[in-house]
Protein backbone atom coordinates (compact mmCIF):
# COMPACT_ATOMS: atom_id res chain seq x y z
CA UNK A 1 0.00 0.00 0.00
CA UNK A 2 2.81 2.43 0.88
CA UNK A 3 4.35 1.96 -2.57
CA UNK A 4 1.05 2.80 -4.28
CA UNK A 5 0.53 5.82 -1.98
CA UNK A 6 4.10 6.96 -2.67
CA UNK A 7 3.72 6.64 -6.44
CA UNK A 8 0.40 8.48 -6.46
CA UNK A 9 1.86 11.21 -4.24
CA UNK A 10 4.73 11.63 -6.68
CA UNK A 11 2.42 11.90 -9.69
CA UNK A 12 0.11 14.37 -7.91
CA UNK A 13 2.97 16.51 -6.61
CA UNK A 14 4.67 16.45 -9.99
CA UNK A 15 1.61 17.70 -11.86
CA UNK A 16 1.98 21.40 -10.94
CA UNK A 17 5.74 21.10 -11.47
CA UNK A 18 5.20 19.87 -15.03
CA UNK A 19 2.70 22.66 -15.65
CA UNK A 20 5.04 25.26 -14.17
CA UNK A 21 7.63 24.27 -16.74
CA UNK A 22 5.12 24.05 -19.55
CA UNK A 23 1.60 25.36 -18.99
CA UNK A 24 0.52 24.00 -22.36
CA UNK A 25 1.44 20.38 -21.70
CA UNK A 26 -1.59 18.09 -21.85
CA UNK A 27 -2.66 14.46 -21.99
CA UNK A 28 -0.44 11.41 -21.59
CA UNK A 29 2.81 13.37 -21.78
CA UNK A 30 1.68 15.54 -18.86
CA UNK A 31 0.90 12.49 -16.72
CA UNK A 32 4.21 10.84 -17.59
CA UNK A 33 6.28 13.94 -16.94
CA UNK A 34 4.37 14.67 -13.73
CA UNK A 35 5.40 11.32 -12.29
CA UNK A 36 9.01 11.83 -13.38
CA UNK A 37 9.14 15.29 -11.82
CA UNK A 38 7.50 14.04 -8.61
CA UNK A 39 10.09 11.29 -8.34
CA UNK A 40 12.87 13.80 -9.03
CA UNK A 41 11.45 16.23 -6.48
CA UNK A 42 11.33 13.69 -3.65
CA UNK A 43 14.92 12.72 -4.47
CA UNK A 44 16.06 16.35 -4.31
CA UNK A 45 14.09 17.07 -1.12
CA UNK A 46 15.64 14.07 0.67
CA UNK A 47 19.09 14.79 -0.75
CA UNK A 48 19.07 18.43 0.34
CA UNK A 49 17.65 17.55 3.78
CA UNK A 50 20.44 15.02 4.25
CA UNK A 51 23.12 17.47 3.11
CA UNK A 52 21.66 20.04 5.53
CA UNK A 53 22.00 17.51 8.35
CA UNK A 54 18.23 17.14 8.86
CA UNK A 55 16.76 13.69 9.37
CA UNK A 56 13.82 12.60 7.26
CA UNK A 57 10.35 11.87 8.49
CA UNK A 58 7.24 11.10 6.45
CA UNK A 59 5.73 14.36 7.63
CA UNK A 60 8.75 16.55 6.86
CA UNK A 61 9.41 15.07 3.41
CA UNK A 62 5.73 15.18 2.46
CA UNK A 63 5.37 18.75 3.74
CA UNK A 64 8.37 19.92 1.72
CA UNK A 65 7.17 18.05 -1.35
CA UNK A 66 3.79 19.76 -1.05
CA UNK A 67 5.53 23.08 -0.54
CA UNK A 68 7.47 22.62 -3.77
CA UNK A 69 4.26 21.55 -5.51
CA UNK A 70 2.42 24.61 -4.16
CA UNK A 71 5.18 26.92 -5.35
CA UNK A 72 5.04 25.23 -8.74
CA UNK A 73 1.27 25.70 -8.81
CA UNK A 74 1.69 29.44 -8.29
CA UNK A 75 4.22 29.54 -11.12
CA UNK A 76 1.98 27.43 -13.34
CA UNK A 77 -0.98 29.76 -12.82
CA UNK A 78 1.14 32.75 -13.81
CA UNK A 79 2.62 31.07 -16.86
CA UNK A 80 0.98 31.47 -20.22
CA UNK A 81 -0.26 28.40 -22.02
CA UNK A 82 1.75 29.01 -25.14
CA UNK A 83 3.34 25.90 -26.51
CA UNK A 84 4.39 25.26 -30.02
CA UNK A 85 3.02 22.12 -31.54
CA UNK A 86 4.82 20.77 -34.54
CA UNK A 87 1.62 19.63 -36.11
CA UNK A 88 -2.00 19.42 -35.27
CA UNK A 89 -2.90 16.81 -37.82
CA UNK A 90 -6.47 15.81 -37.09
CA UNK A 91 -6.90 12.07 -37.27
CA UNK A 92 -9.95 10.53 -38.85
CA UNK A 93 -12.22 8.27 -36.76
CA UNK A 94 -10.85 5.08 -38.30
CA UNK A 95 -7.31 6.05 -37.30
CA UNK A 96 -8.47 7.03 -33.84
CA UNK A 97 -10.12 3.64 -33.42
CA UNK A 98 -7.01 1.88 -34.71
CA UNK A 99 -4.89 3.91 -32.30
CA UNK A 100 -7.11 2.87 -29.41
CA UNK A 101 -6.74 -0.79 -30.36
CA UNK A 102 -2.96 -0.42 -30.46
CA UNK A 103 -3.09 1.37 -27.10
CA UNK A 104 -5.10 -1.55 -25.74
CA UNK A 105 -2.37 -3.96 -26.82
CA UNK A 106 0.24 -1.71 -25.17
CA UNK A 107 -1.82 -1.72 -21.99
CA UNK A 108 -1.92 -5.53 -22.10
CA UNK A 109 1.86 -5.62 -22.47
CA UNK A 110 2.21 -3.25 -19.49
CA UNK A 111 -0.17 -5.33 -17.37
CA UNK A 112 1.54 -8.61 -18.16
CA UNK A 113 4.94 -7.06 -17.45
CA UNK A 114 3.50 -5.78 -14.17
CA UNK A 115 2.44 -9.27 -13.21
CA UNK A 116 5.93 -10.57 -13.95
CA UNK A 117 7.89 -7.84 -12.16
CA UNK A 118 5.76 -7.95 -9.02
CA UNK A 119 5.67 -11.72 -8.66
CA UNK A 120 8.07 -11.47 -5.69
CA UNK A 121 10.37 -8.98 -4.00
CA UNK A 122 13.02 -7.75 -6.45
CA UNK A 123 15.37 -10.71 -6.72
CA UNK A 124 18.36 -9.32 -8.53
CA UNK A 125 21.75 -9.24 -6.83
CA UNK A 126 22.11 -5.57 -7.86
CA UNK A 127 18.87 -4.75 -6.05
CA UNK A 128 19.81 -6.11 -2.65
CA UNK A 129 23.53 -5.31 -2.95
CA UNK A 130 23.19 -1.78 -4.39
CA UNK A 131 19.89 -0.01 -5.02
CA UNK A 132 17.64 -1.65 -2.45
CA UNK A 133 20.46 -1.90 0.08
CA UNK A 134 21.06 1.85 -0.01
CA UNK A 135 17.35 2.57 0.18
CA UNK A 136 17.09 0.36 3.24
CA UNK A 137 20.23 1.71 4.93
CA UNK A 138 19.18 5.31 4.36
CA UNK A 139 15.65 4.61 5.56
CA UNK A 140 17.05 3.09 8.75
CA UNK A 141 19.30 6.14 9.25
CA UNK A 142 16.56 8.58 8.10
CA UNK A 143 19.29 10.29 6.08
CA UNK A 144 22.04 9.49 3.60
CA UNK A 145 24.38 7.44 5.75
CA UNK A 146 27.77 8.70 4.61
CA UNK A 147 29.48 6.53 7.22
CA UNK A 148 28.07 3.51 5.38
CA UNK A 149 29.08 4.89 1.98
CA UNK A 150 32.60 5.79 3.13
CA UNK A 151 33.29 2.40 4.75
CA UNK A 152 35.79 0.42 2.71
CA UNK A 153 33.81 -2.71 3.49
CA UNK A 154 30.84 -1.33 1.55
CA UNK A 155 32.55 -0.49 -1.73
CA UNK A 156 30.58 -3.38 -3.28
CA UNK A 157 27.50 -1.13 -3.04
CA UNK A 158 29.13 1.41 -5.40
CA UNK A 159 29.02 4.39 -3.02
CA UNK A 160 29.49 6.91 -5.84
CA UNK A 161 26.31 5.93 -7.70
CA UNK A 162 23.60 8.63 -7.81
CA UNK A 163 20.73 8.15 -5.39
CA UNK A 164 17.43 8.99 -7.07
CA UNK A 165 16.12 5.44 -6.92
CA UNK A 166 17.32 4.53 -3.39
CA UNK A 167 15.85 7.78 -2.05
CA UNK A 168 12.54 7.00 -3.76
CA UNK A 169 12.57 3.58 -2.11
CA UNK A 170 13.31 5.27 1.22
CA UNK A 171 10.36 7.60 0.59
CA UNK A 172 7.98 4.64 0.21
CA UNK A 173 9.37 3.14 3.44
CA UNK A 174 8.95 6.47 5.25
CA UNK A 175 5.30 6.60 4.20
CA UNK A 176 4.76 2.98 5.23
CA UNK A 177 6.69 3.32 8.50
CA UNK A 178 8.90 0.27 7.82
CA UNK A 179 11.04 -1.28 5.11
CA UNK A 180 9.05 -3.67 2.94
CA UNK A 181 10.59 -4.62 -0.40
CA UNK A 182 7.73 -6.85 -1.53
CA UNK A 183 6.22 -4.34 -3.99
CA UNK A 184 9.21 -2.20 -4.91
CA UNK A 185 9.17 -3.78 -8.37
CA UNK A 186 6.20 -1.52 -9.10
CA UNK A 187 8.59 1.44 -9.31
CA UNK A 188 10.23 0.11 -12.46
CA UNK A 189 6.82 -0.41 -14.00
CA UNK A 190 5.77 3.15 -13.10
CA UNK A 191 8.90 4.64 -14.67
CA UNK A 192 8.38 2.55 -17.80
CA UNK A 193 4.76 3.66 -18.06
CA UNK A 194 5.83 7.29 -17.63
CA UNK A 195 8.16 6.98 -20.61
CA UNK A 196 5.48 5.28 -22.72
CA UNK A 197 3.06 8.10 -21.86
CA UNK A 198 5.66 10.67 -22.93
CA UNK A 199 6.21 8.85 -26.24
CA UNK A 200 2.46 8.55 -26.79
CA UNK A 201 1.75 12.17 -25.90
CA UNK A 202 4.60 13.87 -27.74
CA UNK A 203 4.20 11.90 -30.95
CA UNK A 204 0.42 12.36 -30.96
CA UNK A 205 1.05 16.11 -31.07
CA UNK A 206 3.51 15.76 -33.89
CA UNK A 207 2.19 13.04 -36.14
CA UNK A 208 -1.20 11.91 -34.94
CA UNK A 209 -2.54 9.22 -32.63
CA UNK A 210 -1.94 6.12 -34.74
CA UNK A 211 1.78 6.64 -35.28
CA UNK A 212 2.06 7.69 -31.62
CA UNK A 213 0.27 4.54 -30.47
CA UNK A 214 2.46 2.35 -32.70
CA UNK A 215 5.61 4.06 -31.37
CA UNK A 216 4.51 3.54 -27.75
CA UNK A 217 3.81 -0.14 -28.42
CA UNK A 218 7.19 -0.51 -30.13
CA UNK A 219 8.91 1.24 -27.23
CA UNK A 220 7.37 -1.03 -24.60
CA UNK A 221 9.97 -3.87 -24.71
CA UNK A 222 12.70 -1.34 -23.93
CA UNK A 223 10.76 1.04 -21.64
CA UNK A 224 9.44 -1.76 -19.41
CA UNK A 225 12.84 -2.79 -18.14
CA UNK A 226 13.10 -6.44 -17.10
CA UNK A 227 15.79 -5.48 -14.57
CA UNK A 228 13.46 -5.36 -11.59
CA UNK A 229 14.47 -3.04 -8.77
CA UNK A 230 17.53 -1.62 -10.57
CA UNK A 231 18.11 1.97 -11.65
CA UNK A 232 18.25 1.13 -15.35
CA UNK A 233 14.45 1.40 -15.66
CA UNK A 234 14.25 4.89 -14.09
CA UNK A 235 17.35 5.98 -15.99
CA UNK A 236 16.04 5.01 -19.39
CA UNK A 237 12.71 6.70 -18.56
CA UNK A 238 14.38 10.01 -17.65
CA UNK A 239 16.96 9.73 -20.43
CA UNK A 240 14.41 8.76 -23.06
CA UNK A 241 11.98 11.48 -22.02
CA UNK A 242 14.81 14.05 -21.91
CA UNK A 243 15.98 13.34 -25.45
CA UNK A 244 12.41 13.18 -26.75
CA UNK A 245 11.67 16.63 -25.28
CA UNK A 246 14.96 18.12 -26.45
CA UNK A 247 14.08 17.05 -29.99
CA UNK A 248 11.12 19.48 -30.38
CA UNK A 249 12.90 21.86 -28.01
CA UNK A 250 15.63 22.36 -30.55
CA UNK A 251 12.97 23.22 -33.11
CA UNK A 252 12.23 26.40 -31.18
CA UNK A 253 9.93 25.05 -28.48
CA UNK A 254 11.43 26.62 -25.34
CA UNK A 255 9.11 24.77 -22.97
CA UNK A 256 10.16 21.42 -24.41
CA UNK A 257 13.78 22.50 -24.13
CA UNK A 258 13.27 23.22 -20.42
CA UNK A 259 11.67 19.79 -19.90
CA UNK A 260 14.54 18.16 -21.74
CA UNK A 261 17.20 19.88 -19.66
CA UNK A 262 15.47 19.12 -16.35
CA UNK A 263 14.84 15.48 -17.24
CA UNK A 264 18.44 15.14 -18.38
CA UNK A 265 19.61 16.32 -14.96
CA UNK A 266 17.29 13.85 -13.25
CA UNK A 267 18.60 11.06 -15.50
CA UNK A 268 22.02 11.87 -14.09
CA UNK A 269 20.43 11.54 -10.64
CA UNK A 270 19.67 7.90 -11.44
CA UNK A 271 22.94 6.61 -12.84
CA UNK A 272 26.41 7.90 -13.64
CA UNK A 273 25.63 7.24 -17.28
CA UNK A 274 23.40 10.32 -17.03
CA UNK A 275 26.44 12.59 -16.78
CA UNK A 276 27.72 11.05 -20.01
CA UNK A 277 24.30 11.65 -21.54
CA UNK A 278 24.49 15.36 -20.70
CA UNK A 279 27.77 15.52 -22.61
CA UNK A 280 26.31 13.46 -25.46
CA UNK A 281 23.28 15.75 -25.67
CA UNK A 282 25.46 18.87 -25.59
CA UNK A 283 27.70 17.60 -28.37
CA UNK A 284 24.65 16.49 -30.37
CA UNK A 285 23.10 19.96 -30.04
CA UNK A 286 26.27 21.50 -31.45
CA UNK A 287 26.65 18.95 -34.24
CA UNK A 288 22.98 19.04 -35.21
CA UNK A 289 23.17 22.72 -36.02
CA UNK A 290 26.69 24.11 -35.56
CA UNK A 291 25.64 27.67 -36.33
CA UNK A 292 23.32 27.63 -33.31
CA UNK A 293 25.79 25.99 -30.95
CA UNK A 294 24.97 28.48 -28.20
CA UNK A 295 21.73 26.58 -27.53
CA UNK A 296 23.86 24.14 -25.60
CA UNK A 297 23.70 26.68 -22.74
CA UNK A 298 20.01 25.82 -22.35
CA UNK A 299 21.11 22.54 -20.73
CA UNK A 300 22.21 24.45 -17.61
CA UNK A 301 19.35 23.05 -15.44
CA UNK A 302 20.81 19.58 -15.94
CA UNK A 303 24.15 20.71 -14.55
CA UNK A 304 22.45 22.44 -11.60
CA UNK A 305 20.51 19.28 -10.76
CA UNK A 306 23.57 17.03 -10.67
CA UNK A 307 25.62 19.54 -8.66
CA UNK A 308 24.50 18.64 -5.09
CA UNK A 309 25.34 14.94 -5.36
CA UNK A 310 28.51 15.58 -7.36
CA UNK A 311 29.77 17.98 -4.68
CA UNK A 312 28.70 15.69 -1.83
CA UNK A 313 30.38 12.62 -3.22
CA UNK A 314 33.54 14.59 -3.96
CA UNK A 315 33.65 15.92 -0.40
CA UNK A 316 33.13 12.40 0.94
CA UNK A 317 35.70 10.89 -1.43
CA UNK A 318 33.25 8.46 -3.00
CA UNK A 319 34.86 7.18 -6.18
CA UNK A 320 33.79 4.78 -8.89
CA UNK A 321 35.72 1.89 -10.35
CA UNK A 322 35.40 2.59 -14.06
CA UNK A 323 38.29 3.74 -16.19
CA UNK A 324 40.96 2.12 -14.06
CA UNK A 325 42.21 0.01 -16.93
CA UNK A 326 43.51 2.71 -19.28
CA UNK A 327 46.88 0.97 -19.39
CA UNK A 328 45.16 -2.05 -20.92
CA UNK A 329 43.80 -0.05 -23.88
CA UNK A 330 46.43 -1.18 -26.44
CA UNK A 331 45.78 -4.80 -25.49
CA UNK A 332 42.01 -4.28 -25.68
CA UNK A 333 42.31 -2.70 -29.14
CA UNK A 334 44.05 -5.84 -30.34
CA UNK A 335 41.01 -7.84 -29.23
CA UNK A 336 38.36 -5.67 -30.85
CA UNK A 337 36.76 -8.56 -32.78
CA UNK A 338 36.28 -10.47 -29.53
CA UNK A 339 34.79 -7.38 -27.89
CA UNK A 340 32.51 -6.75 -30.87
CA UNK A 341 31.35 -10.37 -30.73
CA UNK A 342 30.54 -10.06 -27.03
CA UNK A 343 28.60 -6.85 -27.68
CA UNK A 344 26.66 -8.46 -30.52
CA UNK A 345 25.82 -11.71 -28.76
CA UNK A 346 24.61 -10.05 -25.56
CA UNK A 347 22.61 -7.29 -27.26
CA UNK A 348 19.00 -7.43 -25.99
CA UNK A 349 16.23 -7.54 -28.60
CA UNK A 350 18.62 -8.00 -31.55
CA UNK A 351 15.68 -8.24 -33.96
CA UNK A 352 14.53 -4.74 -32.98
CA UNK A 353 18.04 -3.32 -33.31
CA UNK A 354 18.34 -4.88 -36.75
CA UNK A 355 14.98 -3.39 -37.72
CA UNK A 356 16.10 0.02 -36.44
CA UNK A 357 19.27 -0.22 -38.51
CA UNK A 358 17.33 -1.17 -41.63
CA UNK A 359 14.89 1.64 -40.90
CA UNK A 360 17.75 4.11 -40.67
CA UNK A 361 19.06 3.00 -44.04
CA UNK A 362 15.60 3.10 -45.61
CA UNK A 363 14.73 6.57 -44.34
CA UNK A 364 15.12 9.45 -46.76
CA UNK A 365 18.29 11.49 -46.26
CA UNK A 366 16.27 14.60 -45.42
CA UNK A 367 14.45 12.70 -42.68
CA UNK A 368 17.75 11.50 -41.22
CA UNK A 369 19.04 15.06 -41.28
CA UNK A 370 15.92 16.13 -39.37
CA UNK A 371 16.67 13.60 -36.66
CA UNK A 372 20.36 14.40 -36.46
CA UNK A 373 20.14 15.45 -32.82
CA UNK A 374 18.52 12.24 -31.55
CA UNK A 375 20.67 9.98 -33.71
CA UNK A 376 23.89 11.73 -32.67
CA UNK A 377 23.06 11.87 -28.95
CA UNK A 378 22.05 8.20 -28.80
CA UNK A 379 25.04 7.06 -30.87
CA UNK A 380 27.45 9.06 -28.74
CA UNK A 381 26.00 7.60 -25.57
CA UNK A 382 26.47 4.07 -26.87
CA UNK A 383 29.98 5.01 -28.01
CA UNK A 384 30.77 6.20 -24.45
CA UNK A 385 29.71 2.81 -23.12
CA UNK A 386 31.95 0.99 -25.56
CA UNK A 387 34.82 3.34 -24.65
CA UNK A 388 34.35 2.48 -20.97
CA UNK A 389 34.58 -1.22 -21.84
CA UNK A 390 37.88 -0.56 -23.58
CA UNK A 391 39.39 0.84 -20.37
CA UNK A 392 37.57 -1.27 -17.81
CA UNK A 393 39.78 -2.60 -15.02
CA UNK A 394 37.73 -5.83 -15.11
CA UNK A 395 37.77 -8.63 -17.65
CA UNK A 396 36.25 -6.93 -20.68
CA UNK A 397 34.08 -9.83 -21.83
CA UNK A 398 32.83 -10.40 -18.27
CA UNK A 399 32.07 -6.69 -17.93
CA UNK A 400 30.15 -6.69 -21.23
CA UNK A 401 28.21 -9.82 -20.37
CA UNK A 402 27.15 -8.48 -16.98
CA UNK A 403 26.19 -4.96 -18.03
CA UNK A 404 25.62 -4.57 -21.78
CA UNK A 405 22.24 -6.40 -21.78
CA UNK A 406 21.05 -3.71 -19.31
CA UNK A 407 22.70 -0.56 -20.55
CA UNK A 408 22.35 -1.12 -24.29
CA UNK A 409 18.66 -0.30 -23.89
CA UNK A 410 19.28 3.09 -22.21
CA UNK A 411 18.80 5.15 -25.36
CA UNK A 412 16.90 2.61 -27.42
CA UNK A 413 13.52 4.34 -27.04
CA UNK A 414 14.51 7.71 -28.55
CA UNK A 415 16.36 5.87 -31.34
CA UNK A 416 13.32 3.76 -32.05
CA UNK A 417 11.04 6.78 -32.01
CA UNK A 418 13.34 8.56 -34.45
CA UNK A 419 13.23 5.59 -36.83
CA UNK A 420 9.43 5.34 -36.67
CA UNK A 421 9.01 9.08 -37.22
CA UNK A 422 11.36 8.91 -40.21
CA UNK A 423 9.64 5.89 -41.72
CA UNK A 424 6.04 6.93 -41.07
CA UNK A 425 5.76 9.33 -44.03
CA UNK A 426 7.48 6.81 -46.31
CA UNK A 427 5.16 4.05 -45.14
CA UNK A 428 2.19 6.34 -45.69
CA UNK A 429 3.40 7.19 -49.16
CA UNK A 430 4.21 10.80 -48.31
CA UNK A 431 7.42 12.74 -48.44
CA UNK A 432 6.87 14.70 -45.24
CA UNK A 433 5.81 13.79 -41.77
CA UNK A 434 3.30 16.59 -41.29
CA UNK A 435 0.57 14.85 -43.19
CA UNK A 436 1.58 11.26 -42.67
CA UNK A 437 -1.68 10.48 -40.92
CA UNK A 438 -3.77 12.38 -43.39
CA UNK A 439 -3.30 9.36 -45.62
CA UNK A 440 -5.66 6.53 -44.84
CA UNK A 441 -3.38 3.71 -45.99
CA UNK A 442 -0.78 3.34 -43.24
CA UNK B 1 3.45 0.60 -53.99
CA UNK B 2 7.24 0.99 -54.19
CA UNK B 3 9.60 -1.50 -52.58
CA UNK B 4 10.83 1.21 -50.22
CA UNK B 5 7.32 1.82 -49.01
CA UNK B 6 6.68 -1.92 -48.52
CA UNK B 7 9.96 -2.18 -46.63
CA UNK B 8 9.09 0.84 -44.49
CA UNK B 9 5.72 -0.66 -43.56
CA UNK B 10 7.45 -3.96 -42.78
CA UNK B 11 10.06 -2.34 -40.55
CA UNK B 12 7.44 -0.32 -38.64
CA UNK B 13 5.35 -3.46 -38.10
CA UNK B 14 8.43 -5.39 -37.03
CA UNK B 15 9.36 -2.66 -34.56
CA UNK B 16 5.82 -2.54 -33.19
CA UNK B 17 5.31 -6.27 -32.77
CA UNK B 18 8.80 -7.83 -32.84
CA UNK B 19 9.62 -7.09 -29.23
CA UNK B 20 6.42 -8.38 -27.69
CA UNK B 21 6.59 -11.70 -25.92
CA UNK B 22 3.06 -12.83 -26.70
CA UNK B 23 3.35 -15.74 -24.27
CA UNK B 24 3.82 -13.25 -21.44
CA UNK B 25 0.42 -11.71 -22.23
CA UNK B 26 -1.09 -14.81 -20.66
CA UNK B 27 0.79 -14.33 -17.38
CA UNK B 28 -2.10 -12.47 -15.70
CA UNK B 29 -4.26 -15.55 -16.32
CA UNK B 30 -1.78 -18.04 -14.87
CA UNK B 31 -1.35 -19.26 -11.34
CA UNK B 32 1.75 -17.33 -10.34
CA UNK B 33 2.43 -19.12 -7.07
CA UNK B 34 5.08 -21.45 -8.53
CA UNK B 35 6.87 -18.55 -10.24
CA UNK B 36 6.59 -16.50 -7.04
CA UNK B 37 8.16 -19.28 -4.98
CA UNK B 38 10.95 -19.68 -7.52
CA UNK B 39 11.74 -15.95 -7.62
CA UNK B 40 11.62 -15.68 -3.82
CA UNK B 41 14.38 -18.33 -3.71
CA UNK B 42 16.41 -16.63 -6.44
CA UNK B 43 18.72 -14.49 -4.24
CA UNK B 44 19.59 -17.38 -1.91
CA UNK B 45 20.17 -20.38 -4.13
CA UNK B 46 22.06 -23.50 -3.15
CA UNK B 47 22.87 -24.25 0.48
CA UNK B 48 21.70 -20.85 1.63
CA UNK B 49 17.96 -21.28 1.05
CA UNK B 50 15.86 -21.14 3.13
CA UNK B 51 17.81 -20.96 6.37
CA UNK B 52 20.36 -18.21 5.80
CA UNK B 53 17.83 -15.40 5.15
CA UNK B 54 15.76 -16.67 8.08
CA UNK B 55 18.81 -16.60 10.32
CA UNK B 56 19.68 -13.06 9.23
CA UNK B 57 16.11 -11.95 9.89
CA UNK B 58 16.30 -13.41 13.39
CA UNK B 59 19.64 -11.64 13.98
CA UNK B 60 18.05 -8.41 12.83
CA UNK B 61 15.25 -8.79 15.35
CA UNK B 62 17.69 -9.54 18.18
CA UNK B 63 20.08 -6.65 17.52
CA UNK B 64 19.63 -2.91 17.52
CA UNK B 65 20.67 -0.07 15.22
CA UNK B 66 24.39 0.70 14.96
CA UNK B 67 25.45 -2.61 16.55
CA UNK B 68 28.62 -4.01 14.99
CA UNK B 69 28.16 -7.56 13.68
CA UNK B 70 30.76 -9.84 12.07
CA UNK B 71 29.57 -12.59 9.72
CA UNK B 72 30.98 -16.12 9.89
CA UNK B 73 29.72 -18.78 7.44
CA UNK B 74 31.05 -22.07 6.03
CA UNK B 75 32.41 -20.30 2.94
CA UNK B 76 35.89 -18.95 3.63
CA UNK B 77 36.81 -17.71 0.14
CA UNK B 78 35.52 -14.36 -1.10
CA UNK B 79 34.46 -15.37 -4.60
CA UNK B 80 33.20 -18.77 -3.53
CA UNK B 81 30.36 -17.88 -1.23
CA UNK B 82 31.70 -15.45 1.34
CA UNK B 83 31.00 -12.31 -0.72
CA UNK B 84 27.38 -13.43 -1.16
CA UNK B 85 26.99 -14.13 2.56
CA UNK B 86 28.46 -10.77 3.52
CA UNK B 87 26.46 -8.75 0.98
CA UNK B 88 23.26 -10.55 1.92
CA UNK B 89 23.89 -9.89 5.61
CA UNK B 90 24.46 -6.21 4.81
CA UNK B 91 20.98 -6.06 3.27
CA UNK B 92 19.13 -7.87 6.06
CA UNK B 93 21.09 -6.11 8.80
CA UNK B 94 20.81 -2.61 7.32
CA UNK B 95 21.22 -0.02 10.06
CA UNK B 96 23.80 -2.18 11.82
CA UNK B 97 27.47 -2.11 10.93
CA UNK B 98 28.22 -5.42 9.23
CA UNK B 99 31.85 -6.50 8.96
CA UNK B 100 33.38 -9.30 6.89
CA UNK B 101 35.90 -11.69 8.40
CA UNK B 102 37.24 -12.67 4.97
CA UNK B 103 38.83 -10.14 2.60
CA UNK B 104 38.68 -10.00 -1.19
CA UNK B 105 42.04 -11.73 -1.21
CA UNK B 106 40.58 -14.56 0.93
CA UNK B 107 42.65 -13.38 3.88
CA UNK B 108 41.13 -13.90 7.34
CA UNK B 109 40.41 -10.55 9.05
CA UNK B 110 40.70 -11.13 12.82
CA UNK B 111 40.61 -7.35 13.44
CA UNK B 112 36.99 -7.29 12.24
CA UNK B 113 36.13 -10.16 14.54
CA UNK B 114 37.62 -8.22 17.45
CA UNK B 115 35.84 -5.01 16.44
CA UNK B 116 32.40 -6.64 16.48
CA UNK B 117 30.07 -6.79 19.44
CA UNK B 118 28.21 -9.72 17.89
CA UNK B 119 29.30 -12.62 15.71
CA UNK B 120 26.60 -13.99 13.45
CA UNK B 121 27.81 -17.56 12.89
CA UNK B 122 25.83 -19.74 10.51
CA UNK B 123 26.53 -23.47 10.30
CA UNK B 124 29.87 -22.97 12.04
CA UNK B 125 31.04 -24.60 15.28
CA UNK B 126 31.21 -22.23 18.22
CA UNK B 127 34.15 -21.98 20.62
CA UNK B 128 33.56 -23.39 24.10
CA UNK B 129 32.06 -20.86 26.45
CA UNK B 130 30.66 -18.65 23.67
CA UNK B 131 27.93 -16.38 24.94
CA UNK B 132 25.11 -17.37 22.61
CA UNK B 133 22.22 -14.91 22.70
CA UNK B 134 20.24 -16.42 19.83
CA UNK B 135 19.94 -19.73 18.01
CA UNK B 136 17.90 -19.77 14.82
CA UNK B 137 17.81 -21.47 11.38
CA UNK B 138 21.13 -23.25 11.72
CA UNK B 139 23.00 -20.30 13.14
CA UNK B 140 23.88 -18.62 16.38
CA UNK B 141 24.40 -15.03 17.44
CA UNK B 142 27.31 -14.78 19.81
CA UNK B 143 27.87 -11.73 21.97
CA UNK B 144 31.52 -10.97 22.54
CA UNK B 145 32.64 -10.09 26.06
Amino acid sequence: VSVIVALMTLAAAGLPMALAVDRGLRGPALVGVAFLYGSGAVYLVELLLALAGLRWSALLVTALLLLVAAAALVLARRASAVRKHSSSAAADPVRKTAARLVDLLTLLVVLSQGFVTTVASPWSWDFWAIWGLKGRVFFEARTIDFRFLESRWNDFAHPDYPLLLPLNYAHAALLGGSWDDRWLGVYGLAFGMALLLVVRGLLAEECGPLIAAVAALAASPFALSPWVGLADGPFLAFAGAALLFLRPGLRDDPAALRHGALLLGLAAGCKNEGSALIVAAAVAIVLAEPRRWRRVVSLWPAVVLIAPWTIARTLHHLHGDTGGGVAQLPERLRHLPEIARALATTLPHPLLWAAMLIGLLLAPRTARAGERFLLTAASLQLAFYVAVYLVTPFGVVWHIETSWPRIATHVAVPLLVAVIVMLAPLAAGRQTLAHAEARPDL
Amino acid sequence: MSWRRVAAVGVVLLLALGGIDFRSLAVPLLDRSAIAAEMAREPDRGIWWPDYPRFLQAVRQRTGPDEVIAVVVPATRWDYGYAYAYYRASYFLAGRQVLPVVGRDDRFLPENLRAARYIAAWHRPLPPGAHVVLRAAGGALVERP
